[in-house]
């Protein structure tokens, strides 16, 4: 038998932890001083393999693993109980501190109503768009509006409409609407004030010409017959 | 070892009488498990850590993680080959940080050759030997480093490895027969 195969058996034997060699091989061995001594070799190195891992595997285990284990345990069931407590608690230090801070956004401290309401209105005026230049322009459509007669709303248009038109000049709003403000009661008329007018979009109703008919004169004292 | 009985977590408990025994009796099940398999999980983490201590941190951390999840295994029986599994791959983790760490602060050095005429027992125990076997199990692949680890400990056969690790016997045999051969290579 070659003597590389006999090695190499010898090693698949050794490393499949057969006790003894297949028949052949061990006759080889027998009959070989050089496979004899590989064999002895090698078979001492498993053995030391074994022995090595053996030594790494079986190491004693300590005796504080259980208890550490254990301690361990019942930090967790500890936890686990505060876990169910602590969740109601939490609702409910979240709900009492929603609860208190809408109490104080509903109680803080505002404003005295005039100087609020000025403040407010300015600033509806601010955004209006001017209704009387700054200059004492006037417009052409204003000046045909001005020289047409008087066209007045149809009687069926609420009062309120053509009420509301306010011409106010831009450096007097402040002050216009700081007048607003103590038109009391009505927001929506304090409002209405400091907007602009709506626009026209009815047609107007035209007034009759007067018209006078011939006048038939008669005597006042009773005719002679 | 020290005698072990386990408290059931609180959240466990309940206002149900018939449910508390049962979960009483899941958790007896659990400690008797525990007590069986915490030495292996403690050697299959000090296998691969080579340190008591360390070894002793990723068996319990194994350990506890198998306990937070016992309520969801619905195989029971295969306890053991999940905390098995749980500690390897702890302790791989660890392991793989510390080289890393070793790796950047020293160098490397190659061991010497060793001596020919000593006797395997006093070559097993050379600290220069156990080094280079260390060293050369480290190098296994991961599945056979712990099919070498599990197949020495003590009191394991291969058919319990086998179920361990939930492979066949024959894949037990075969990785032993190839990591004793590569060790065998590197030791040589």
């Amino acid at each position: 038998m070659n003597c590389n195969k006999a090695q190499q058996a010898i090693i698949d034997s050794l490393a499949a932890g057969e006790s003894t060699l297949p028949t052949e091989i061990a006759r080889h061995e027998q009959s070989c001083a050089a496979c004899r001594n590989y064999y002895e070799a090698q078979s001492r190195l498993f053995r030391s393999i074994d022995q090595g891992v053996g030594a790494i595997a079986n190491s004693s285990v300590p005796a504080s693993l259980l208890p550490v284990i254990r301690s361990r345990f019942d930090e967790q069931a500890a936890l686990a109980r505060l876990g169910i407590l602590g969740w109601p608690l939490t609702a409910l230090a979240a709900s009492a501190l929603a609860v208190i801070a809408l109490a104080i956004f509903w109680h803080r401290p505002r404003p005295t109503q005039p100087a609020y309401e000025v403040r407010q209105l300015a600033t509806e005026a601010a955004k209006v768009e001017p209704l009387v230049a700054a200059t004492p322009k006037v417009s052409k459509k204003s000046e045909r509006r001005l020289s047409e007669p008087r066209v007045s709303s149809a009687p069926s248009v609420a009062v309120d409409e053509w009420t509301q038109e306010v011409m106010v000049l831009p450096e007097e709003r402040e002050a216009f609407a700081r007048f607003v403000a103590q038109v009391p009661k009505n927001p929506v008329v304090a409002l209405a004030l400091t907007r602009p007018a709506p626009k026209e979009n009815e047609a107007p109703v035209e007034i009759a010409l007067l018209t006078i008919r011939p006048l038939e004169v008669k005597s006042l004292e009773p005719a002679e017959e | 070892m020290q005698e072990f009985v386990l408290n059931p977590p609180a959240r466990l408990l309940s206002a149900d009488p018939a449910k508390d025994a049962g979960r009483a009796s899941a958790q007896q099940d659990f400690e008797q498990r525990l007590k069986e398999t915490s030495p292996l999980a403690f050697r299959v983490a000090r296998a691969v850590l080579r340190n008591d201590a360390d070894a002793e941190d990723v068996a319990q951390e194994a350990l506890f993680r198998a306990y937070r999840k016992w309520t969801h295994l619905r195989d029971r029986s295969r306890f053991r080959a999940w905390v098995v599994r749980i500690a390897f791959r702890l302790a791989l983790d660890r392991w793989r940080s510390a080289k890393r760490r070793e790796r950047r602060e020293t160098e490397w050095t190659a061991p010497a050759a060793q001596s020919v005429a000593l006797t395997a027992e006093q070559v097993a125990m050379s600290s220069e030997f156990q080094a280079r076997l260390e060293r050369a199990l480290d190098e296994l692949p991961d599945k056979s480093r712990l099919v070498v680890i599990l197949s020495a400990i003590q009191g394991y056969t291969l058919e319990e490895v086998a179920a361990i690790l939930e492979i066949p016997v024959g894949t037990v045999k075969s990785k032993l027969f190839f990591a004793r051969k590569q060790l065998a290579e590197k030791l040589r």
